[in-house]
């Protein structure tokens, strides 16, 4: 089995609660017209863009660190889904990714954080403009069932995500919306 | 100073109810020490060669009575009854074990303290002048922006994992007392065209393995602006900031390879962006909180000036103190004192438990109820009346804390070195209390005049090596213990990095290394008034030379 059979059997969580994972990497030589809900890489999705090649009504788009998000805005109308991807928790260049994506080119689409996020930065990641997550850690799985949501909830820093509310005293600042 | 609202106080009592949890996890096995390191580290606890260390953050440096003698109950309490204040402002715990650093965290929070973001690839603790407020040569008082970039910073939900720490200090003097051109962000405030208050921005400086100097790339950003253009330079900063190598990710890197004309247009085109979107600080926050910051009302004691005078002249120990340990105020019957804590033959920055007491109760009786640690790991009490000066300075010679050294040769700054650090290569306490202790008496201090001297156990620079206008730096050579002498570094308005004078001394060579380098300082100054640093500028590092290789002039 292939790691990314794993990931297409892995659950996803979005508001609050699992699902199942309807999305699948496009793989090798595969077609997009061939699959359903297929990701394709960020490369990949720019070059067939451009050339206002035949793509399937719903796709995604798959965002490494590395890529800038800026190449995709004249598109984002069309994508469905953006795959935001950690290979490593400690790289953090996916949260400006998503921030931009969310706040600058102004994204109605679902952005999804995989990889290797840990339970810890979900609620930035959230903060940031992440919809929903790919569970591939057993970890963050067992922490997440058992209903945590490591966060705390007072915010100094004013952004664009839905879930803020400004508070009476101190109006720049924010805190979740209960 | 700057007192938790509601807010501020629920910020940080979720702060540690969530890492409590994270410890509790840790100490039941849930979590692998691999697992528990990215959450510990975001709340200042390192693991150290013996022990866990608990690094508190003094947010720029400023306390009042009640949050010292906290500091005090925590080492007496948790620790070993002492702390040591660091160049970065804050205080660390040495000994205190993982299962209390939860309650610790908690006492601190009671008095509006916390360890967050005092380690970890994150914002750290905004760093400043530790007169500031006081000081008579000041622009604006840099600790209002210090509060808004503390608040901007904390637990920012995009930049909590930066390819490498980063570190920001603020100057609001016309001299530069934070050492801004060694950080990644330095910040001096300025006197704008329309009369209001702005920042010239530097960025790019840091010590490490590869020192810098930060570069000018904005002058004059309005203080409404500052955050919007803070966020551009980390969103680029985050975005192209190398990940492969992390001796190669730090700002300054990337400001080098990138070239800094490429830099500045980067960061000018993201911040053409994100002004004037969220980041707008309003006038009615700006000035709340430069209302915590209001001078206090100092009482008239002009009076007692004339009587100082007297005294000075019955006591010449406290009169070298007042001329060596007190800094110009804006008032003129006041002074600031720096507590120095740096006794000859002593641990440069620990403090015991009885010794912070007293600081703090003299810091409500005399000082206004105010205290500020210094970037070189000293105690301020930045209001004091002039006619107090005399109780003070008895009250600390009761506690050996009336060193009259600050600026002098024995005021030296030192990281912890091997005998704490595990990414020490060398010893560091020993070789100060060595040096401090063989150039201790005060007429050989005030012979050699002001003089910093810097020493790092290891190349990461802790000790601020590279700019002392002496450095140590500890290397290990095949298992031994070696100190290479770096000449001519300085971290005010006119930063330099010191260079390598050439091959290392083991310790037991080292002091004698020292005394051969003041020695030929003091042999060819022009004046008594030519400082270390001007004369080393005038001559260059050769007579230096000569002083301590001179086989190797032979050969040459």
């Amino acid at each position: 089995m292939t790691a990314k059979n794993n990931q297409h059997r892995a659950p996803l969580y979005k508001d609050r609660a699992f699902h199942e994972n309807k999305w699948q990497m496009l793989e090798g030589d595969q077609s997009p017209v061939d699959v359903d809900r297929p990701i394709l890489t960020f490369a990949e999705a720019i070059r067939l863009l451009e050339l206002r090649a035949n793509l399937p009504q719903c796709f995604g788009v798959s965002v490494e660190p590395g890529d800038d998000v800026e190449a995709l805005a004249p598109y984002l109308d069309g994508i469905a889904l953006i795959a935001i991807s950690f290979p490593a928790f400690s790289d953090g260049r996916g949260f400006s990714s998503a921030r931009l994506l969310k706040e600058r080119y102004g994204y109605k689409g679902e952005i999804r954080a995989v990889g290797h996020f840990i339970l810890d930065q979900m609620p930035f990641l959230e903060r940031c403009g992440v919809d929903s997550f790919l569970i591939t850690s057993d970890k963050v799985r067992a922490g997440l069932e058992r209903g945590e949501w490591p966060e705390v909830t007072n915010y100094y820093q004013p952004t664009a995500h839905e879930g803020d509310a400004p508070i009476a005293s101190r109006t720049w600042l924010r805190q979740r919306r209960s | 100073m700057y007192r938790y609202d509601e807010f501020d106080a629920a910020f940080v009592n979720q702060r540690v109810a969530q890492f409590r949890s994270q410890v509790e996890r840790r100490v039941s096995g849930e979590l692998t020490e691999d697992e528990f390191k990215p959450l510990r580290l975001m709340n200042g606890l390192y693991l150290q060669l013996h022990a866990y260390m608990l690094r508190v953050a003094i947010p720029y440096g400023s306390l009042d009575s009640r949050q010292l003698h906290r500091l005090a109950d925590v080492a007496t309490k948790y620790d070993r009854g002492y702390a040591h204040f660091t160049t970065r402002q804050n205080v660390q715990y040495n000994w205190p074990s993982l299962s209390d650093t939860p309650d610790i965290l908690q006492d601190l929070a009671e008095v509006d303290m916390h360890a967050i973001q005092t380690s970890g690839n994150c914002i750290r603790n905004v760093t400043t002048d530790h007169f500031a407020g006081a000081a008579h040569d000041e622009v604006a008082d840099p600790r209002v922006y210090a509060e808004i970039i503390r608040q901007w910073s904390s637990l920012h939900p995009e930049f909590s994992f930066l390819p490498r720490k980063f570190k920001i200090a603020i100057n609001g003097a016309k001299q530069d007392r934070a050492a801004i051109r060694v950080h990644d962000i330095g910040l001096q405030l300025v006197q704008l065209t329309d009369g209001g208050v702005g920042f010239d921005v530097y960025v790019g400086g840091g010590q490490g393995r590869t020192p810098m100097i930060a570069k000018l790339v904005a002058e004059g950003v309005a203080e409404q602006d500052i955050l919007s253009y803070l966020e551009a330079v980390l969103r680029v900063y985050n975005l192209y900031g190398r990940r492969d190598n992390k001796y190669k990710a730090r700002i300054k890197i990337l400001v080098h390879e990138t070239g800094l004309e490429q830099l500045k247009a980067d960061i000018e085109a993201e911040y053409a962006h994100v002004k004037s979107t969220f980041l707008d600080i309003p006038k009615e926050e700006i000035e709340r909180i430069d209302a915590y910051f209001a001078m206090p009302k100092l009482r008239d004691a002009s009076a007692g000036v004339a009587k100082l005078a007297e005294t000075r002249a019955r006591d010449a120990g406290f009169s070298q103190w007042v001329s060596q340990n007190t800094h110009g105020h804006k008032v003129s019957d006041h002074v600031s004192v720096t507590v120095s804590l740096k006794p000859v033959g002593g641990v440069p920055g620990d403090a015991t438990a009885e010794q912070m007491h007293l600081v703090a109760d003299l810091a409500s009786q005399y000082g206004y109820d105010e205290v500020r640690v210094s970037h070189a790991q000293n105690l301020v009490l930045p209001h004091v009346a002039k006619e107090d000066l005399y109780a003070i300075y008895q009250a600390l010679v009761t506690v050996d804390l009336a060193e009259a050294n600050v600026g002098l040769v024995t005021d030296i700054i030192a990281c912890p070195g091997l005998d704490y650090c595990a990414l020490a290569n060398a010893r560091s306490i020993p070789v100060a209390q060595d040096i401090s202790e063989r150039l201790g008496a005060i007429e050989r201090q005030k012979q050699i005049g002001d003089l910093k001297l810097n020493i790092s156990g290891c190349i990461n620079a802790c000790g601020h090596h590279h700019v002392g206008h002496i450095g140590i730096l500890g290397v290990d050579r095949k298992g031994e213990e070696l100190y290479q002498i770096t000449l001519g570094g300085s971290s005010d308005e006119n930063t330099s990095i010191g260079a390598i004078l050439g091959r290392g001394f083991p310790a037991a060579e080292l002091t004698d290394a020292i005394e051969a380098v003041i020695d030929t300082y003091i042999g060819l100054r022009l004046s008594d008034d030519e400082r270390f640093i001007d004369a080393y500028r005038r001559v260059g590092p050769k007579p230096f030379k000569e002083a301590l290789y001179p086989s190797d002039q032979k050969a040459a």
